[in-house]
């Protein structure tokens, strides 16, 4: 894995987000751990004071949070999907110049 | 004419690559493995099939992240893709069109691997895919960096029958 270490964690993020979709239909708990495993390393996030961009992961937590509150509303899938176009906006938004 | 041989040797001698050199893929050659998917069958000669060819290593980067089939460094890769997704005999017109491209791709001395294993809805968004169009099959591209031994294969007496299905044919029976 190369790039920059904001890259590095985005990318880690992403596929750990990718792994949670992967088993979201199974049984078991393999896509729930990953969306635990995802939430760990978003915390993470606020100790690694070499990453910018603050705000994207404030609004990937806040986005969690939320559907946590909301309880019920809404499927894991769906929540996956949302942090998926995040991460694809976000993404976007670093590439395009500015 | 096309040698026979060469042709036969080229699809024996093609493997699946995950590892490669950094080395990148000149536009001349992605045009000629792209030209070899142009070329492949197709039910009813529908051609429904696209080709999204990945090289920028950010986009590359990103579709890499969403399969998790995907491994090794590759400088490139094809997302193909078809409207409505690939059922029935769409699905074989990939199927066609993926070995065209992996074997142009090894006559050019490029590995490739096809990759069925990623996030259709991710790859999709990466790609900025239409309404109803739907990615059904990856290959990465690129220089192999180790070539892998020939794989176990089942000798074609064990899956050649004669006439009817269970009926030996004794001129297989040494191949």
């Amino acid at each position: 894995m190369e790039g920059s270490l904001e890259d590095r964690f985005f990318d880690v993020l992403l596929r750990t987000l990718n792994y949670a979709m992967e088993f979201v239909n199974d049984r078991g708990y393999a896509s729930l751990r990953f969306m635990d495993l995802f939430s760990s390393l978003l915390d993470l996030q606020l100790h690694i004071k070499e990453i910018p961009h603050e705000e994207f992961y404030e609004r990937l937590r806040t986005k969690i949070k939320e559907r946590e509150l909301m309880g019920g509303q809404g499927t894991r899938a769906q929540l996956q999907s949302e942090l998926l176009d995040m991460f694809v906006n976000e993404w976007r938004r670093r590439a395009s110049p500015t | 004419m096309v040698n026979e041989m060469e042709v036969l040797e080229l699809i024996k001698t093609r493997r699946s690559i995950r590892s490669f050199k950094t080395q990148l893929i000149s536009d001349e050659d992605s045009v000629k493995i792209l030209e070899a998917a142009r070329w492949a069958p197709s039910g009813g000669n529908r051609q429904a099939w696209t080709f999204i060819y990945v090289k920028d290593p950010q986009v590359l980067r990103m579709v890499k992240n969403c399969s998790t089939g995907f491994y090794g460094n590759a400088a490139a890769a094809i997302v193909i893709g078809m409207e409505g997704g690939a059922r029935g005999i769409g699905l074989l017109d990939v199927g066609f069109a993926a070995e065209n491209i992996l074997l142009a791709a090894h006559a050019l001395g490029i590995g490739g691997c096809p990759i069925a294993s990623f996030n259709k809805e991710a790859v999709k968004k990466i790609v900025n895919g239409p309404e109803g169009w739907e990615p059904v099959l990856l290959i990465s591209l690129g220089y192999p960096d180790r070539f892998p031994n020939p794989p176990s294969k089942k000798t074609l007496s064990e899956i050649v029958y004669l006439d009817a299905f269970g009926k030996k044919w004794s001129r297989l029976e040494e191949s």
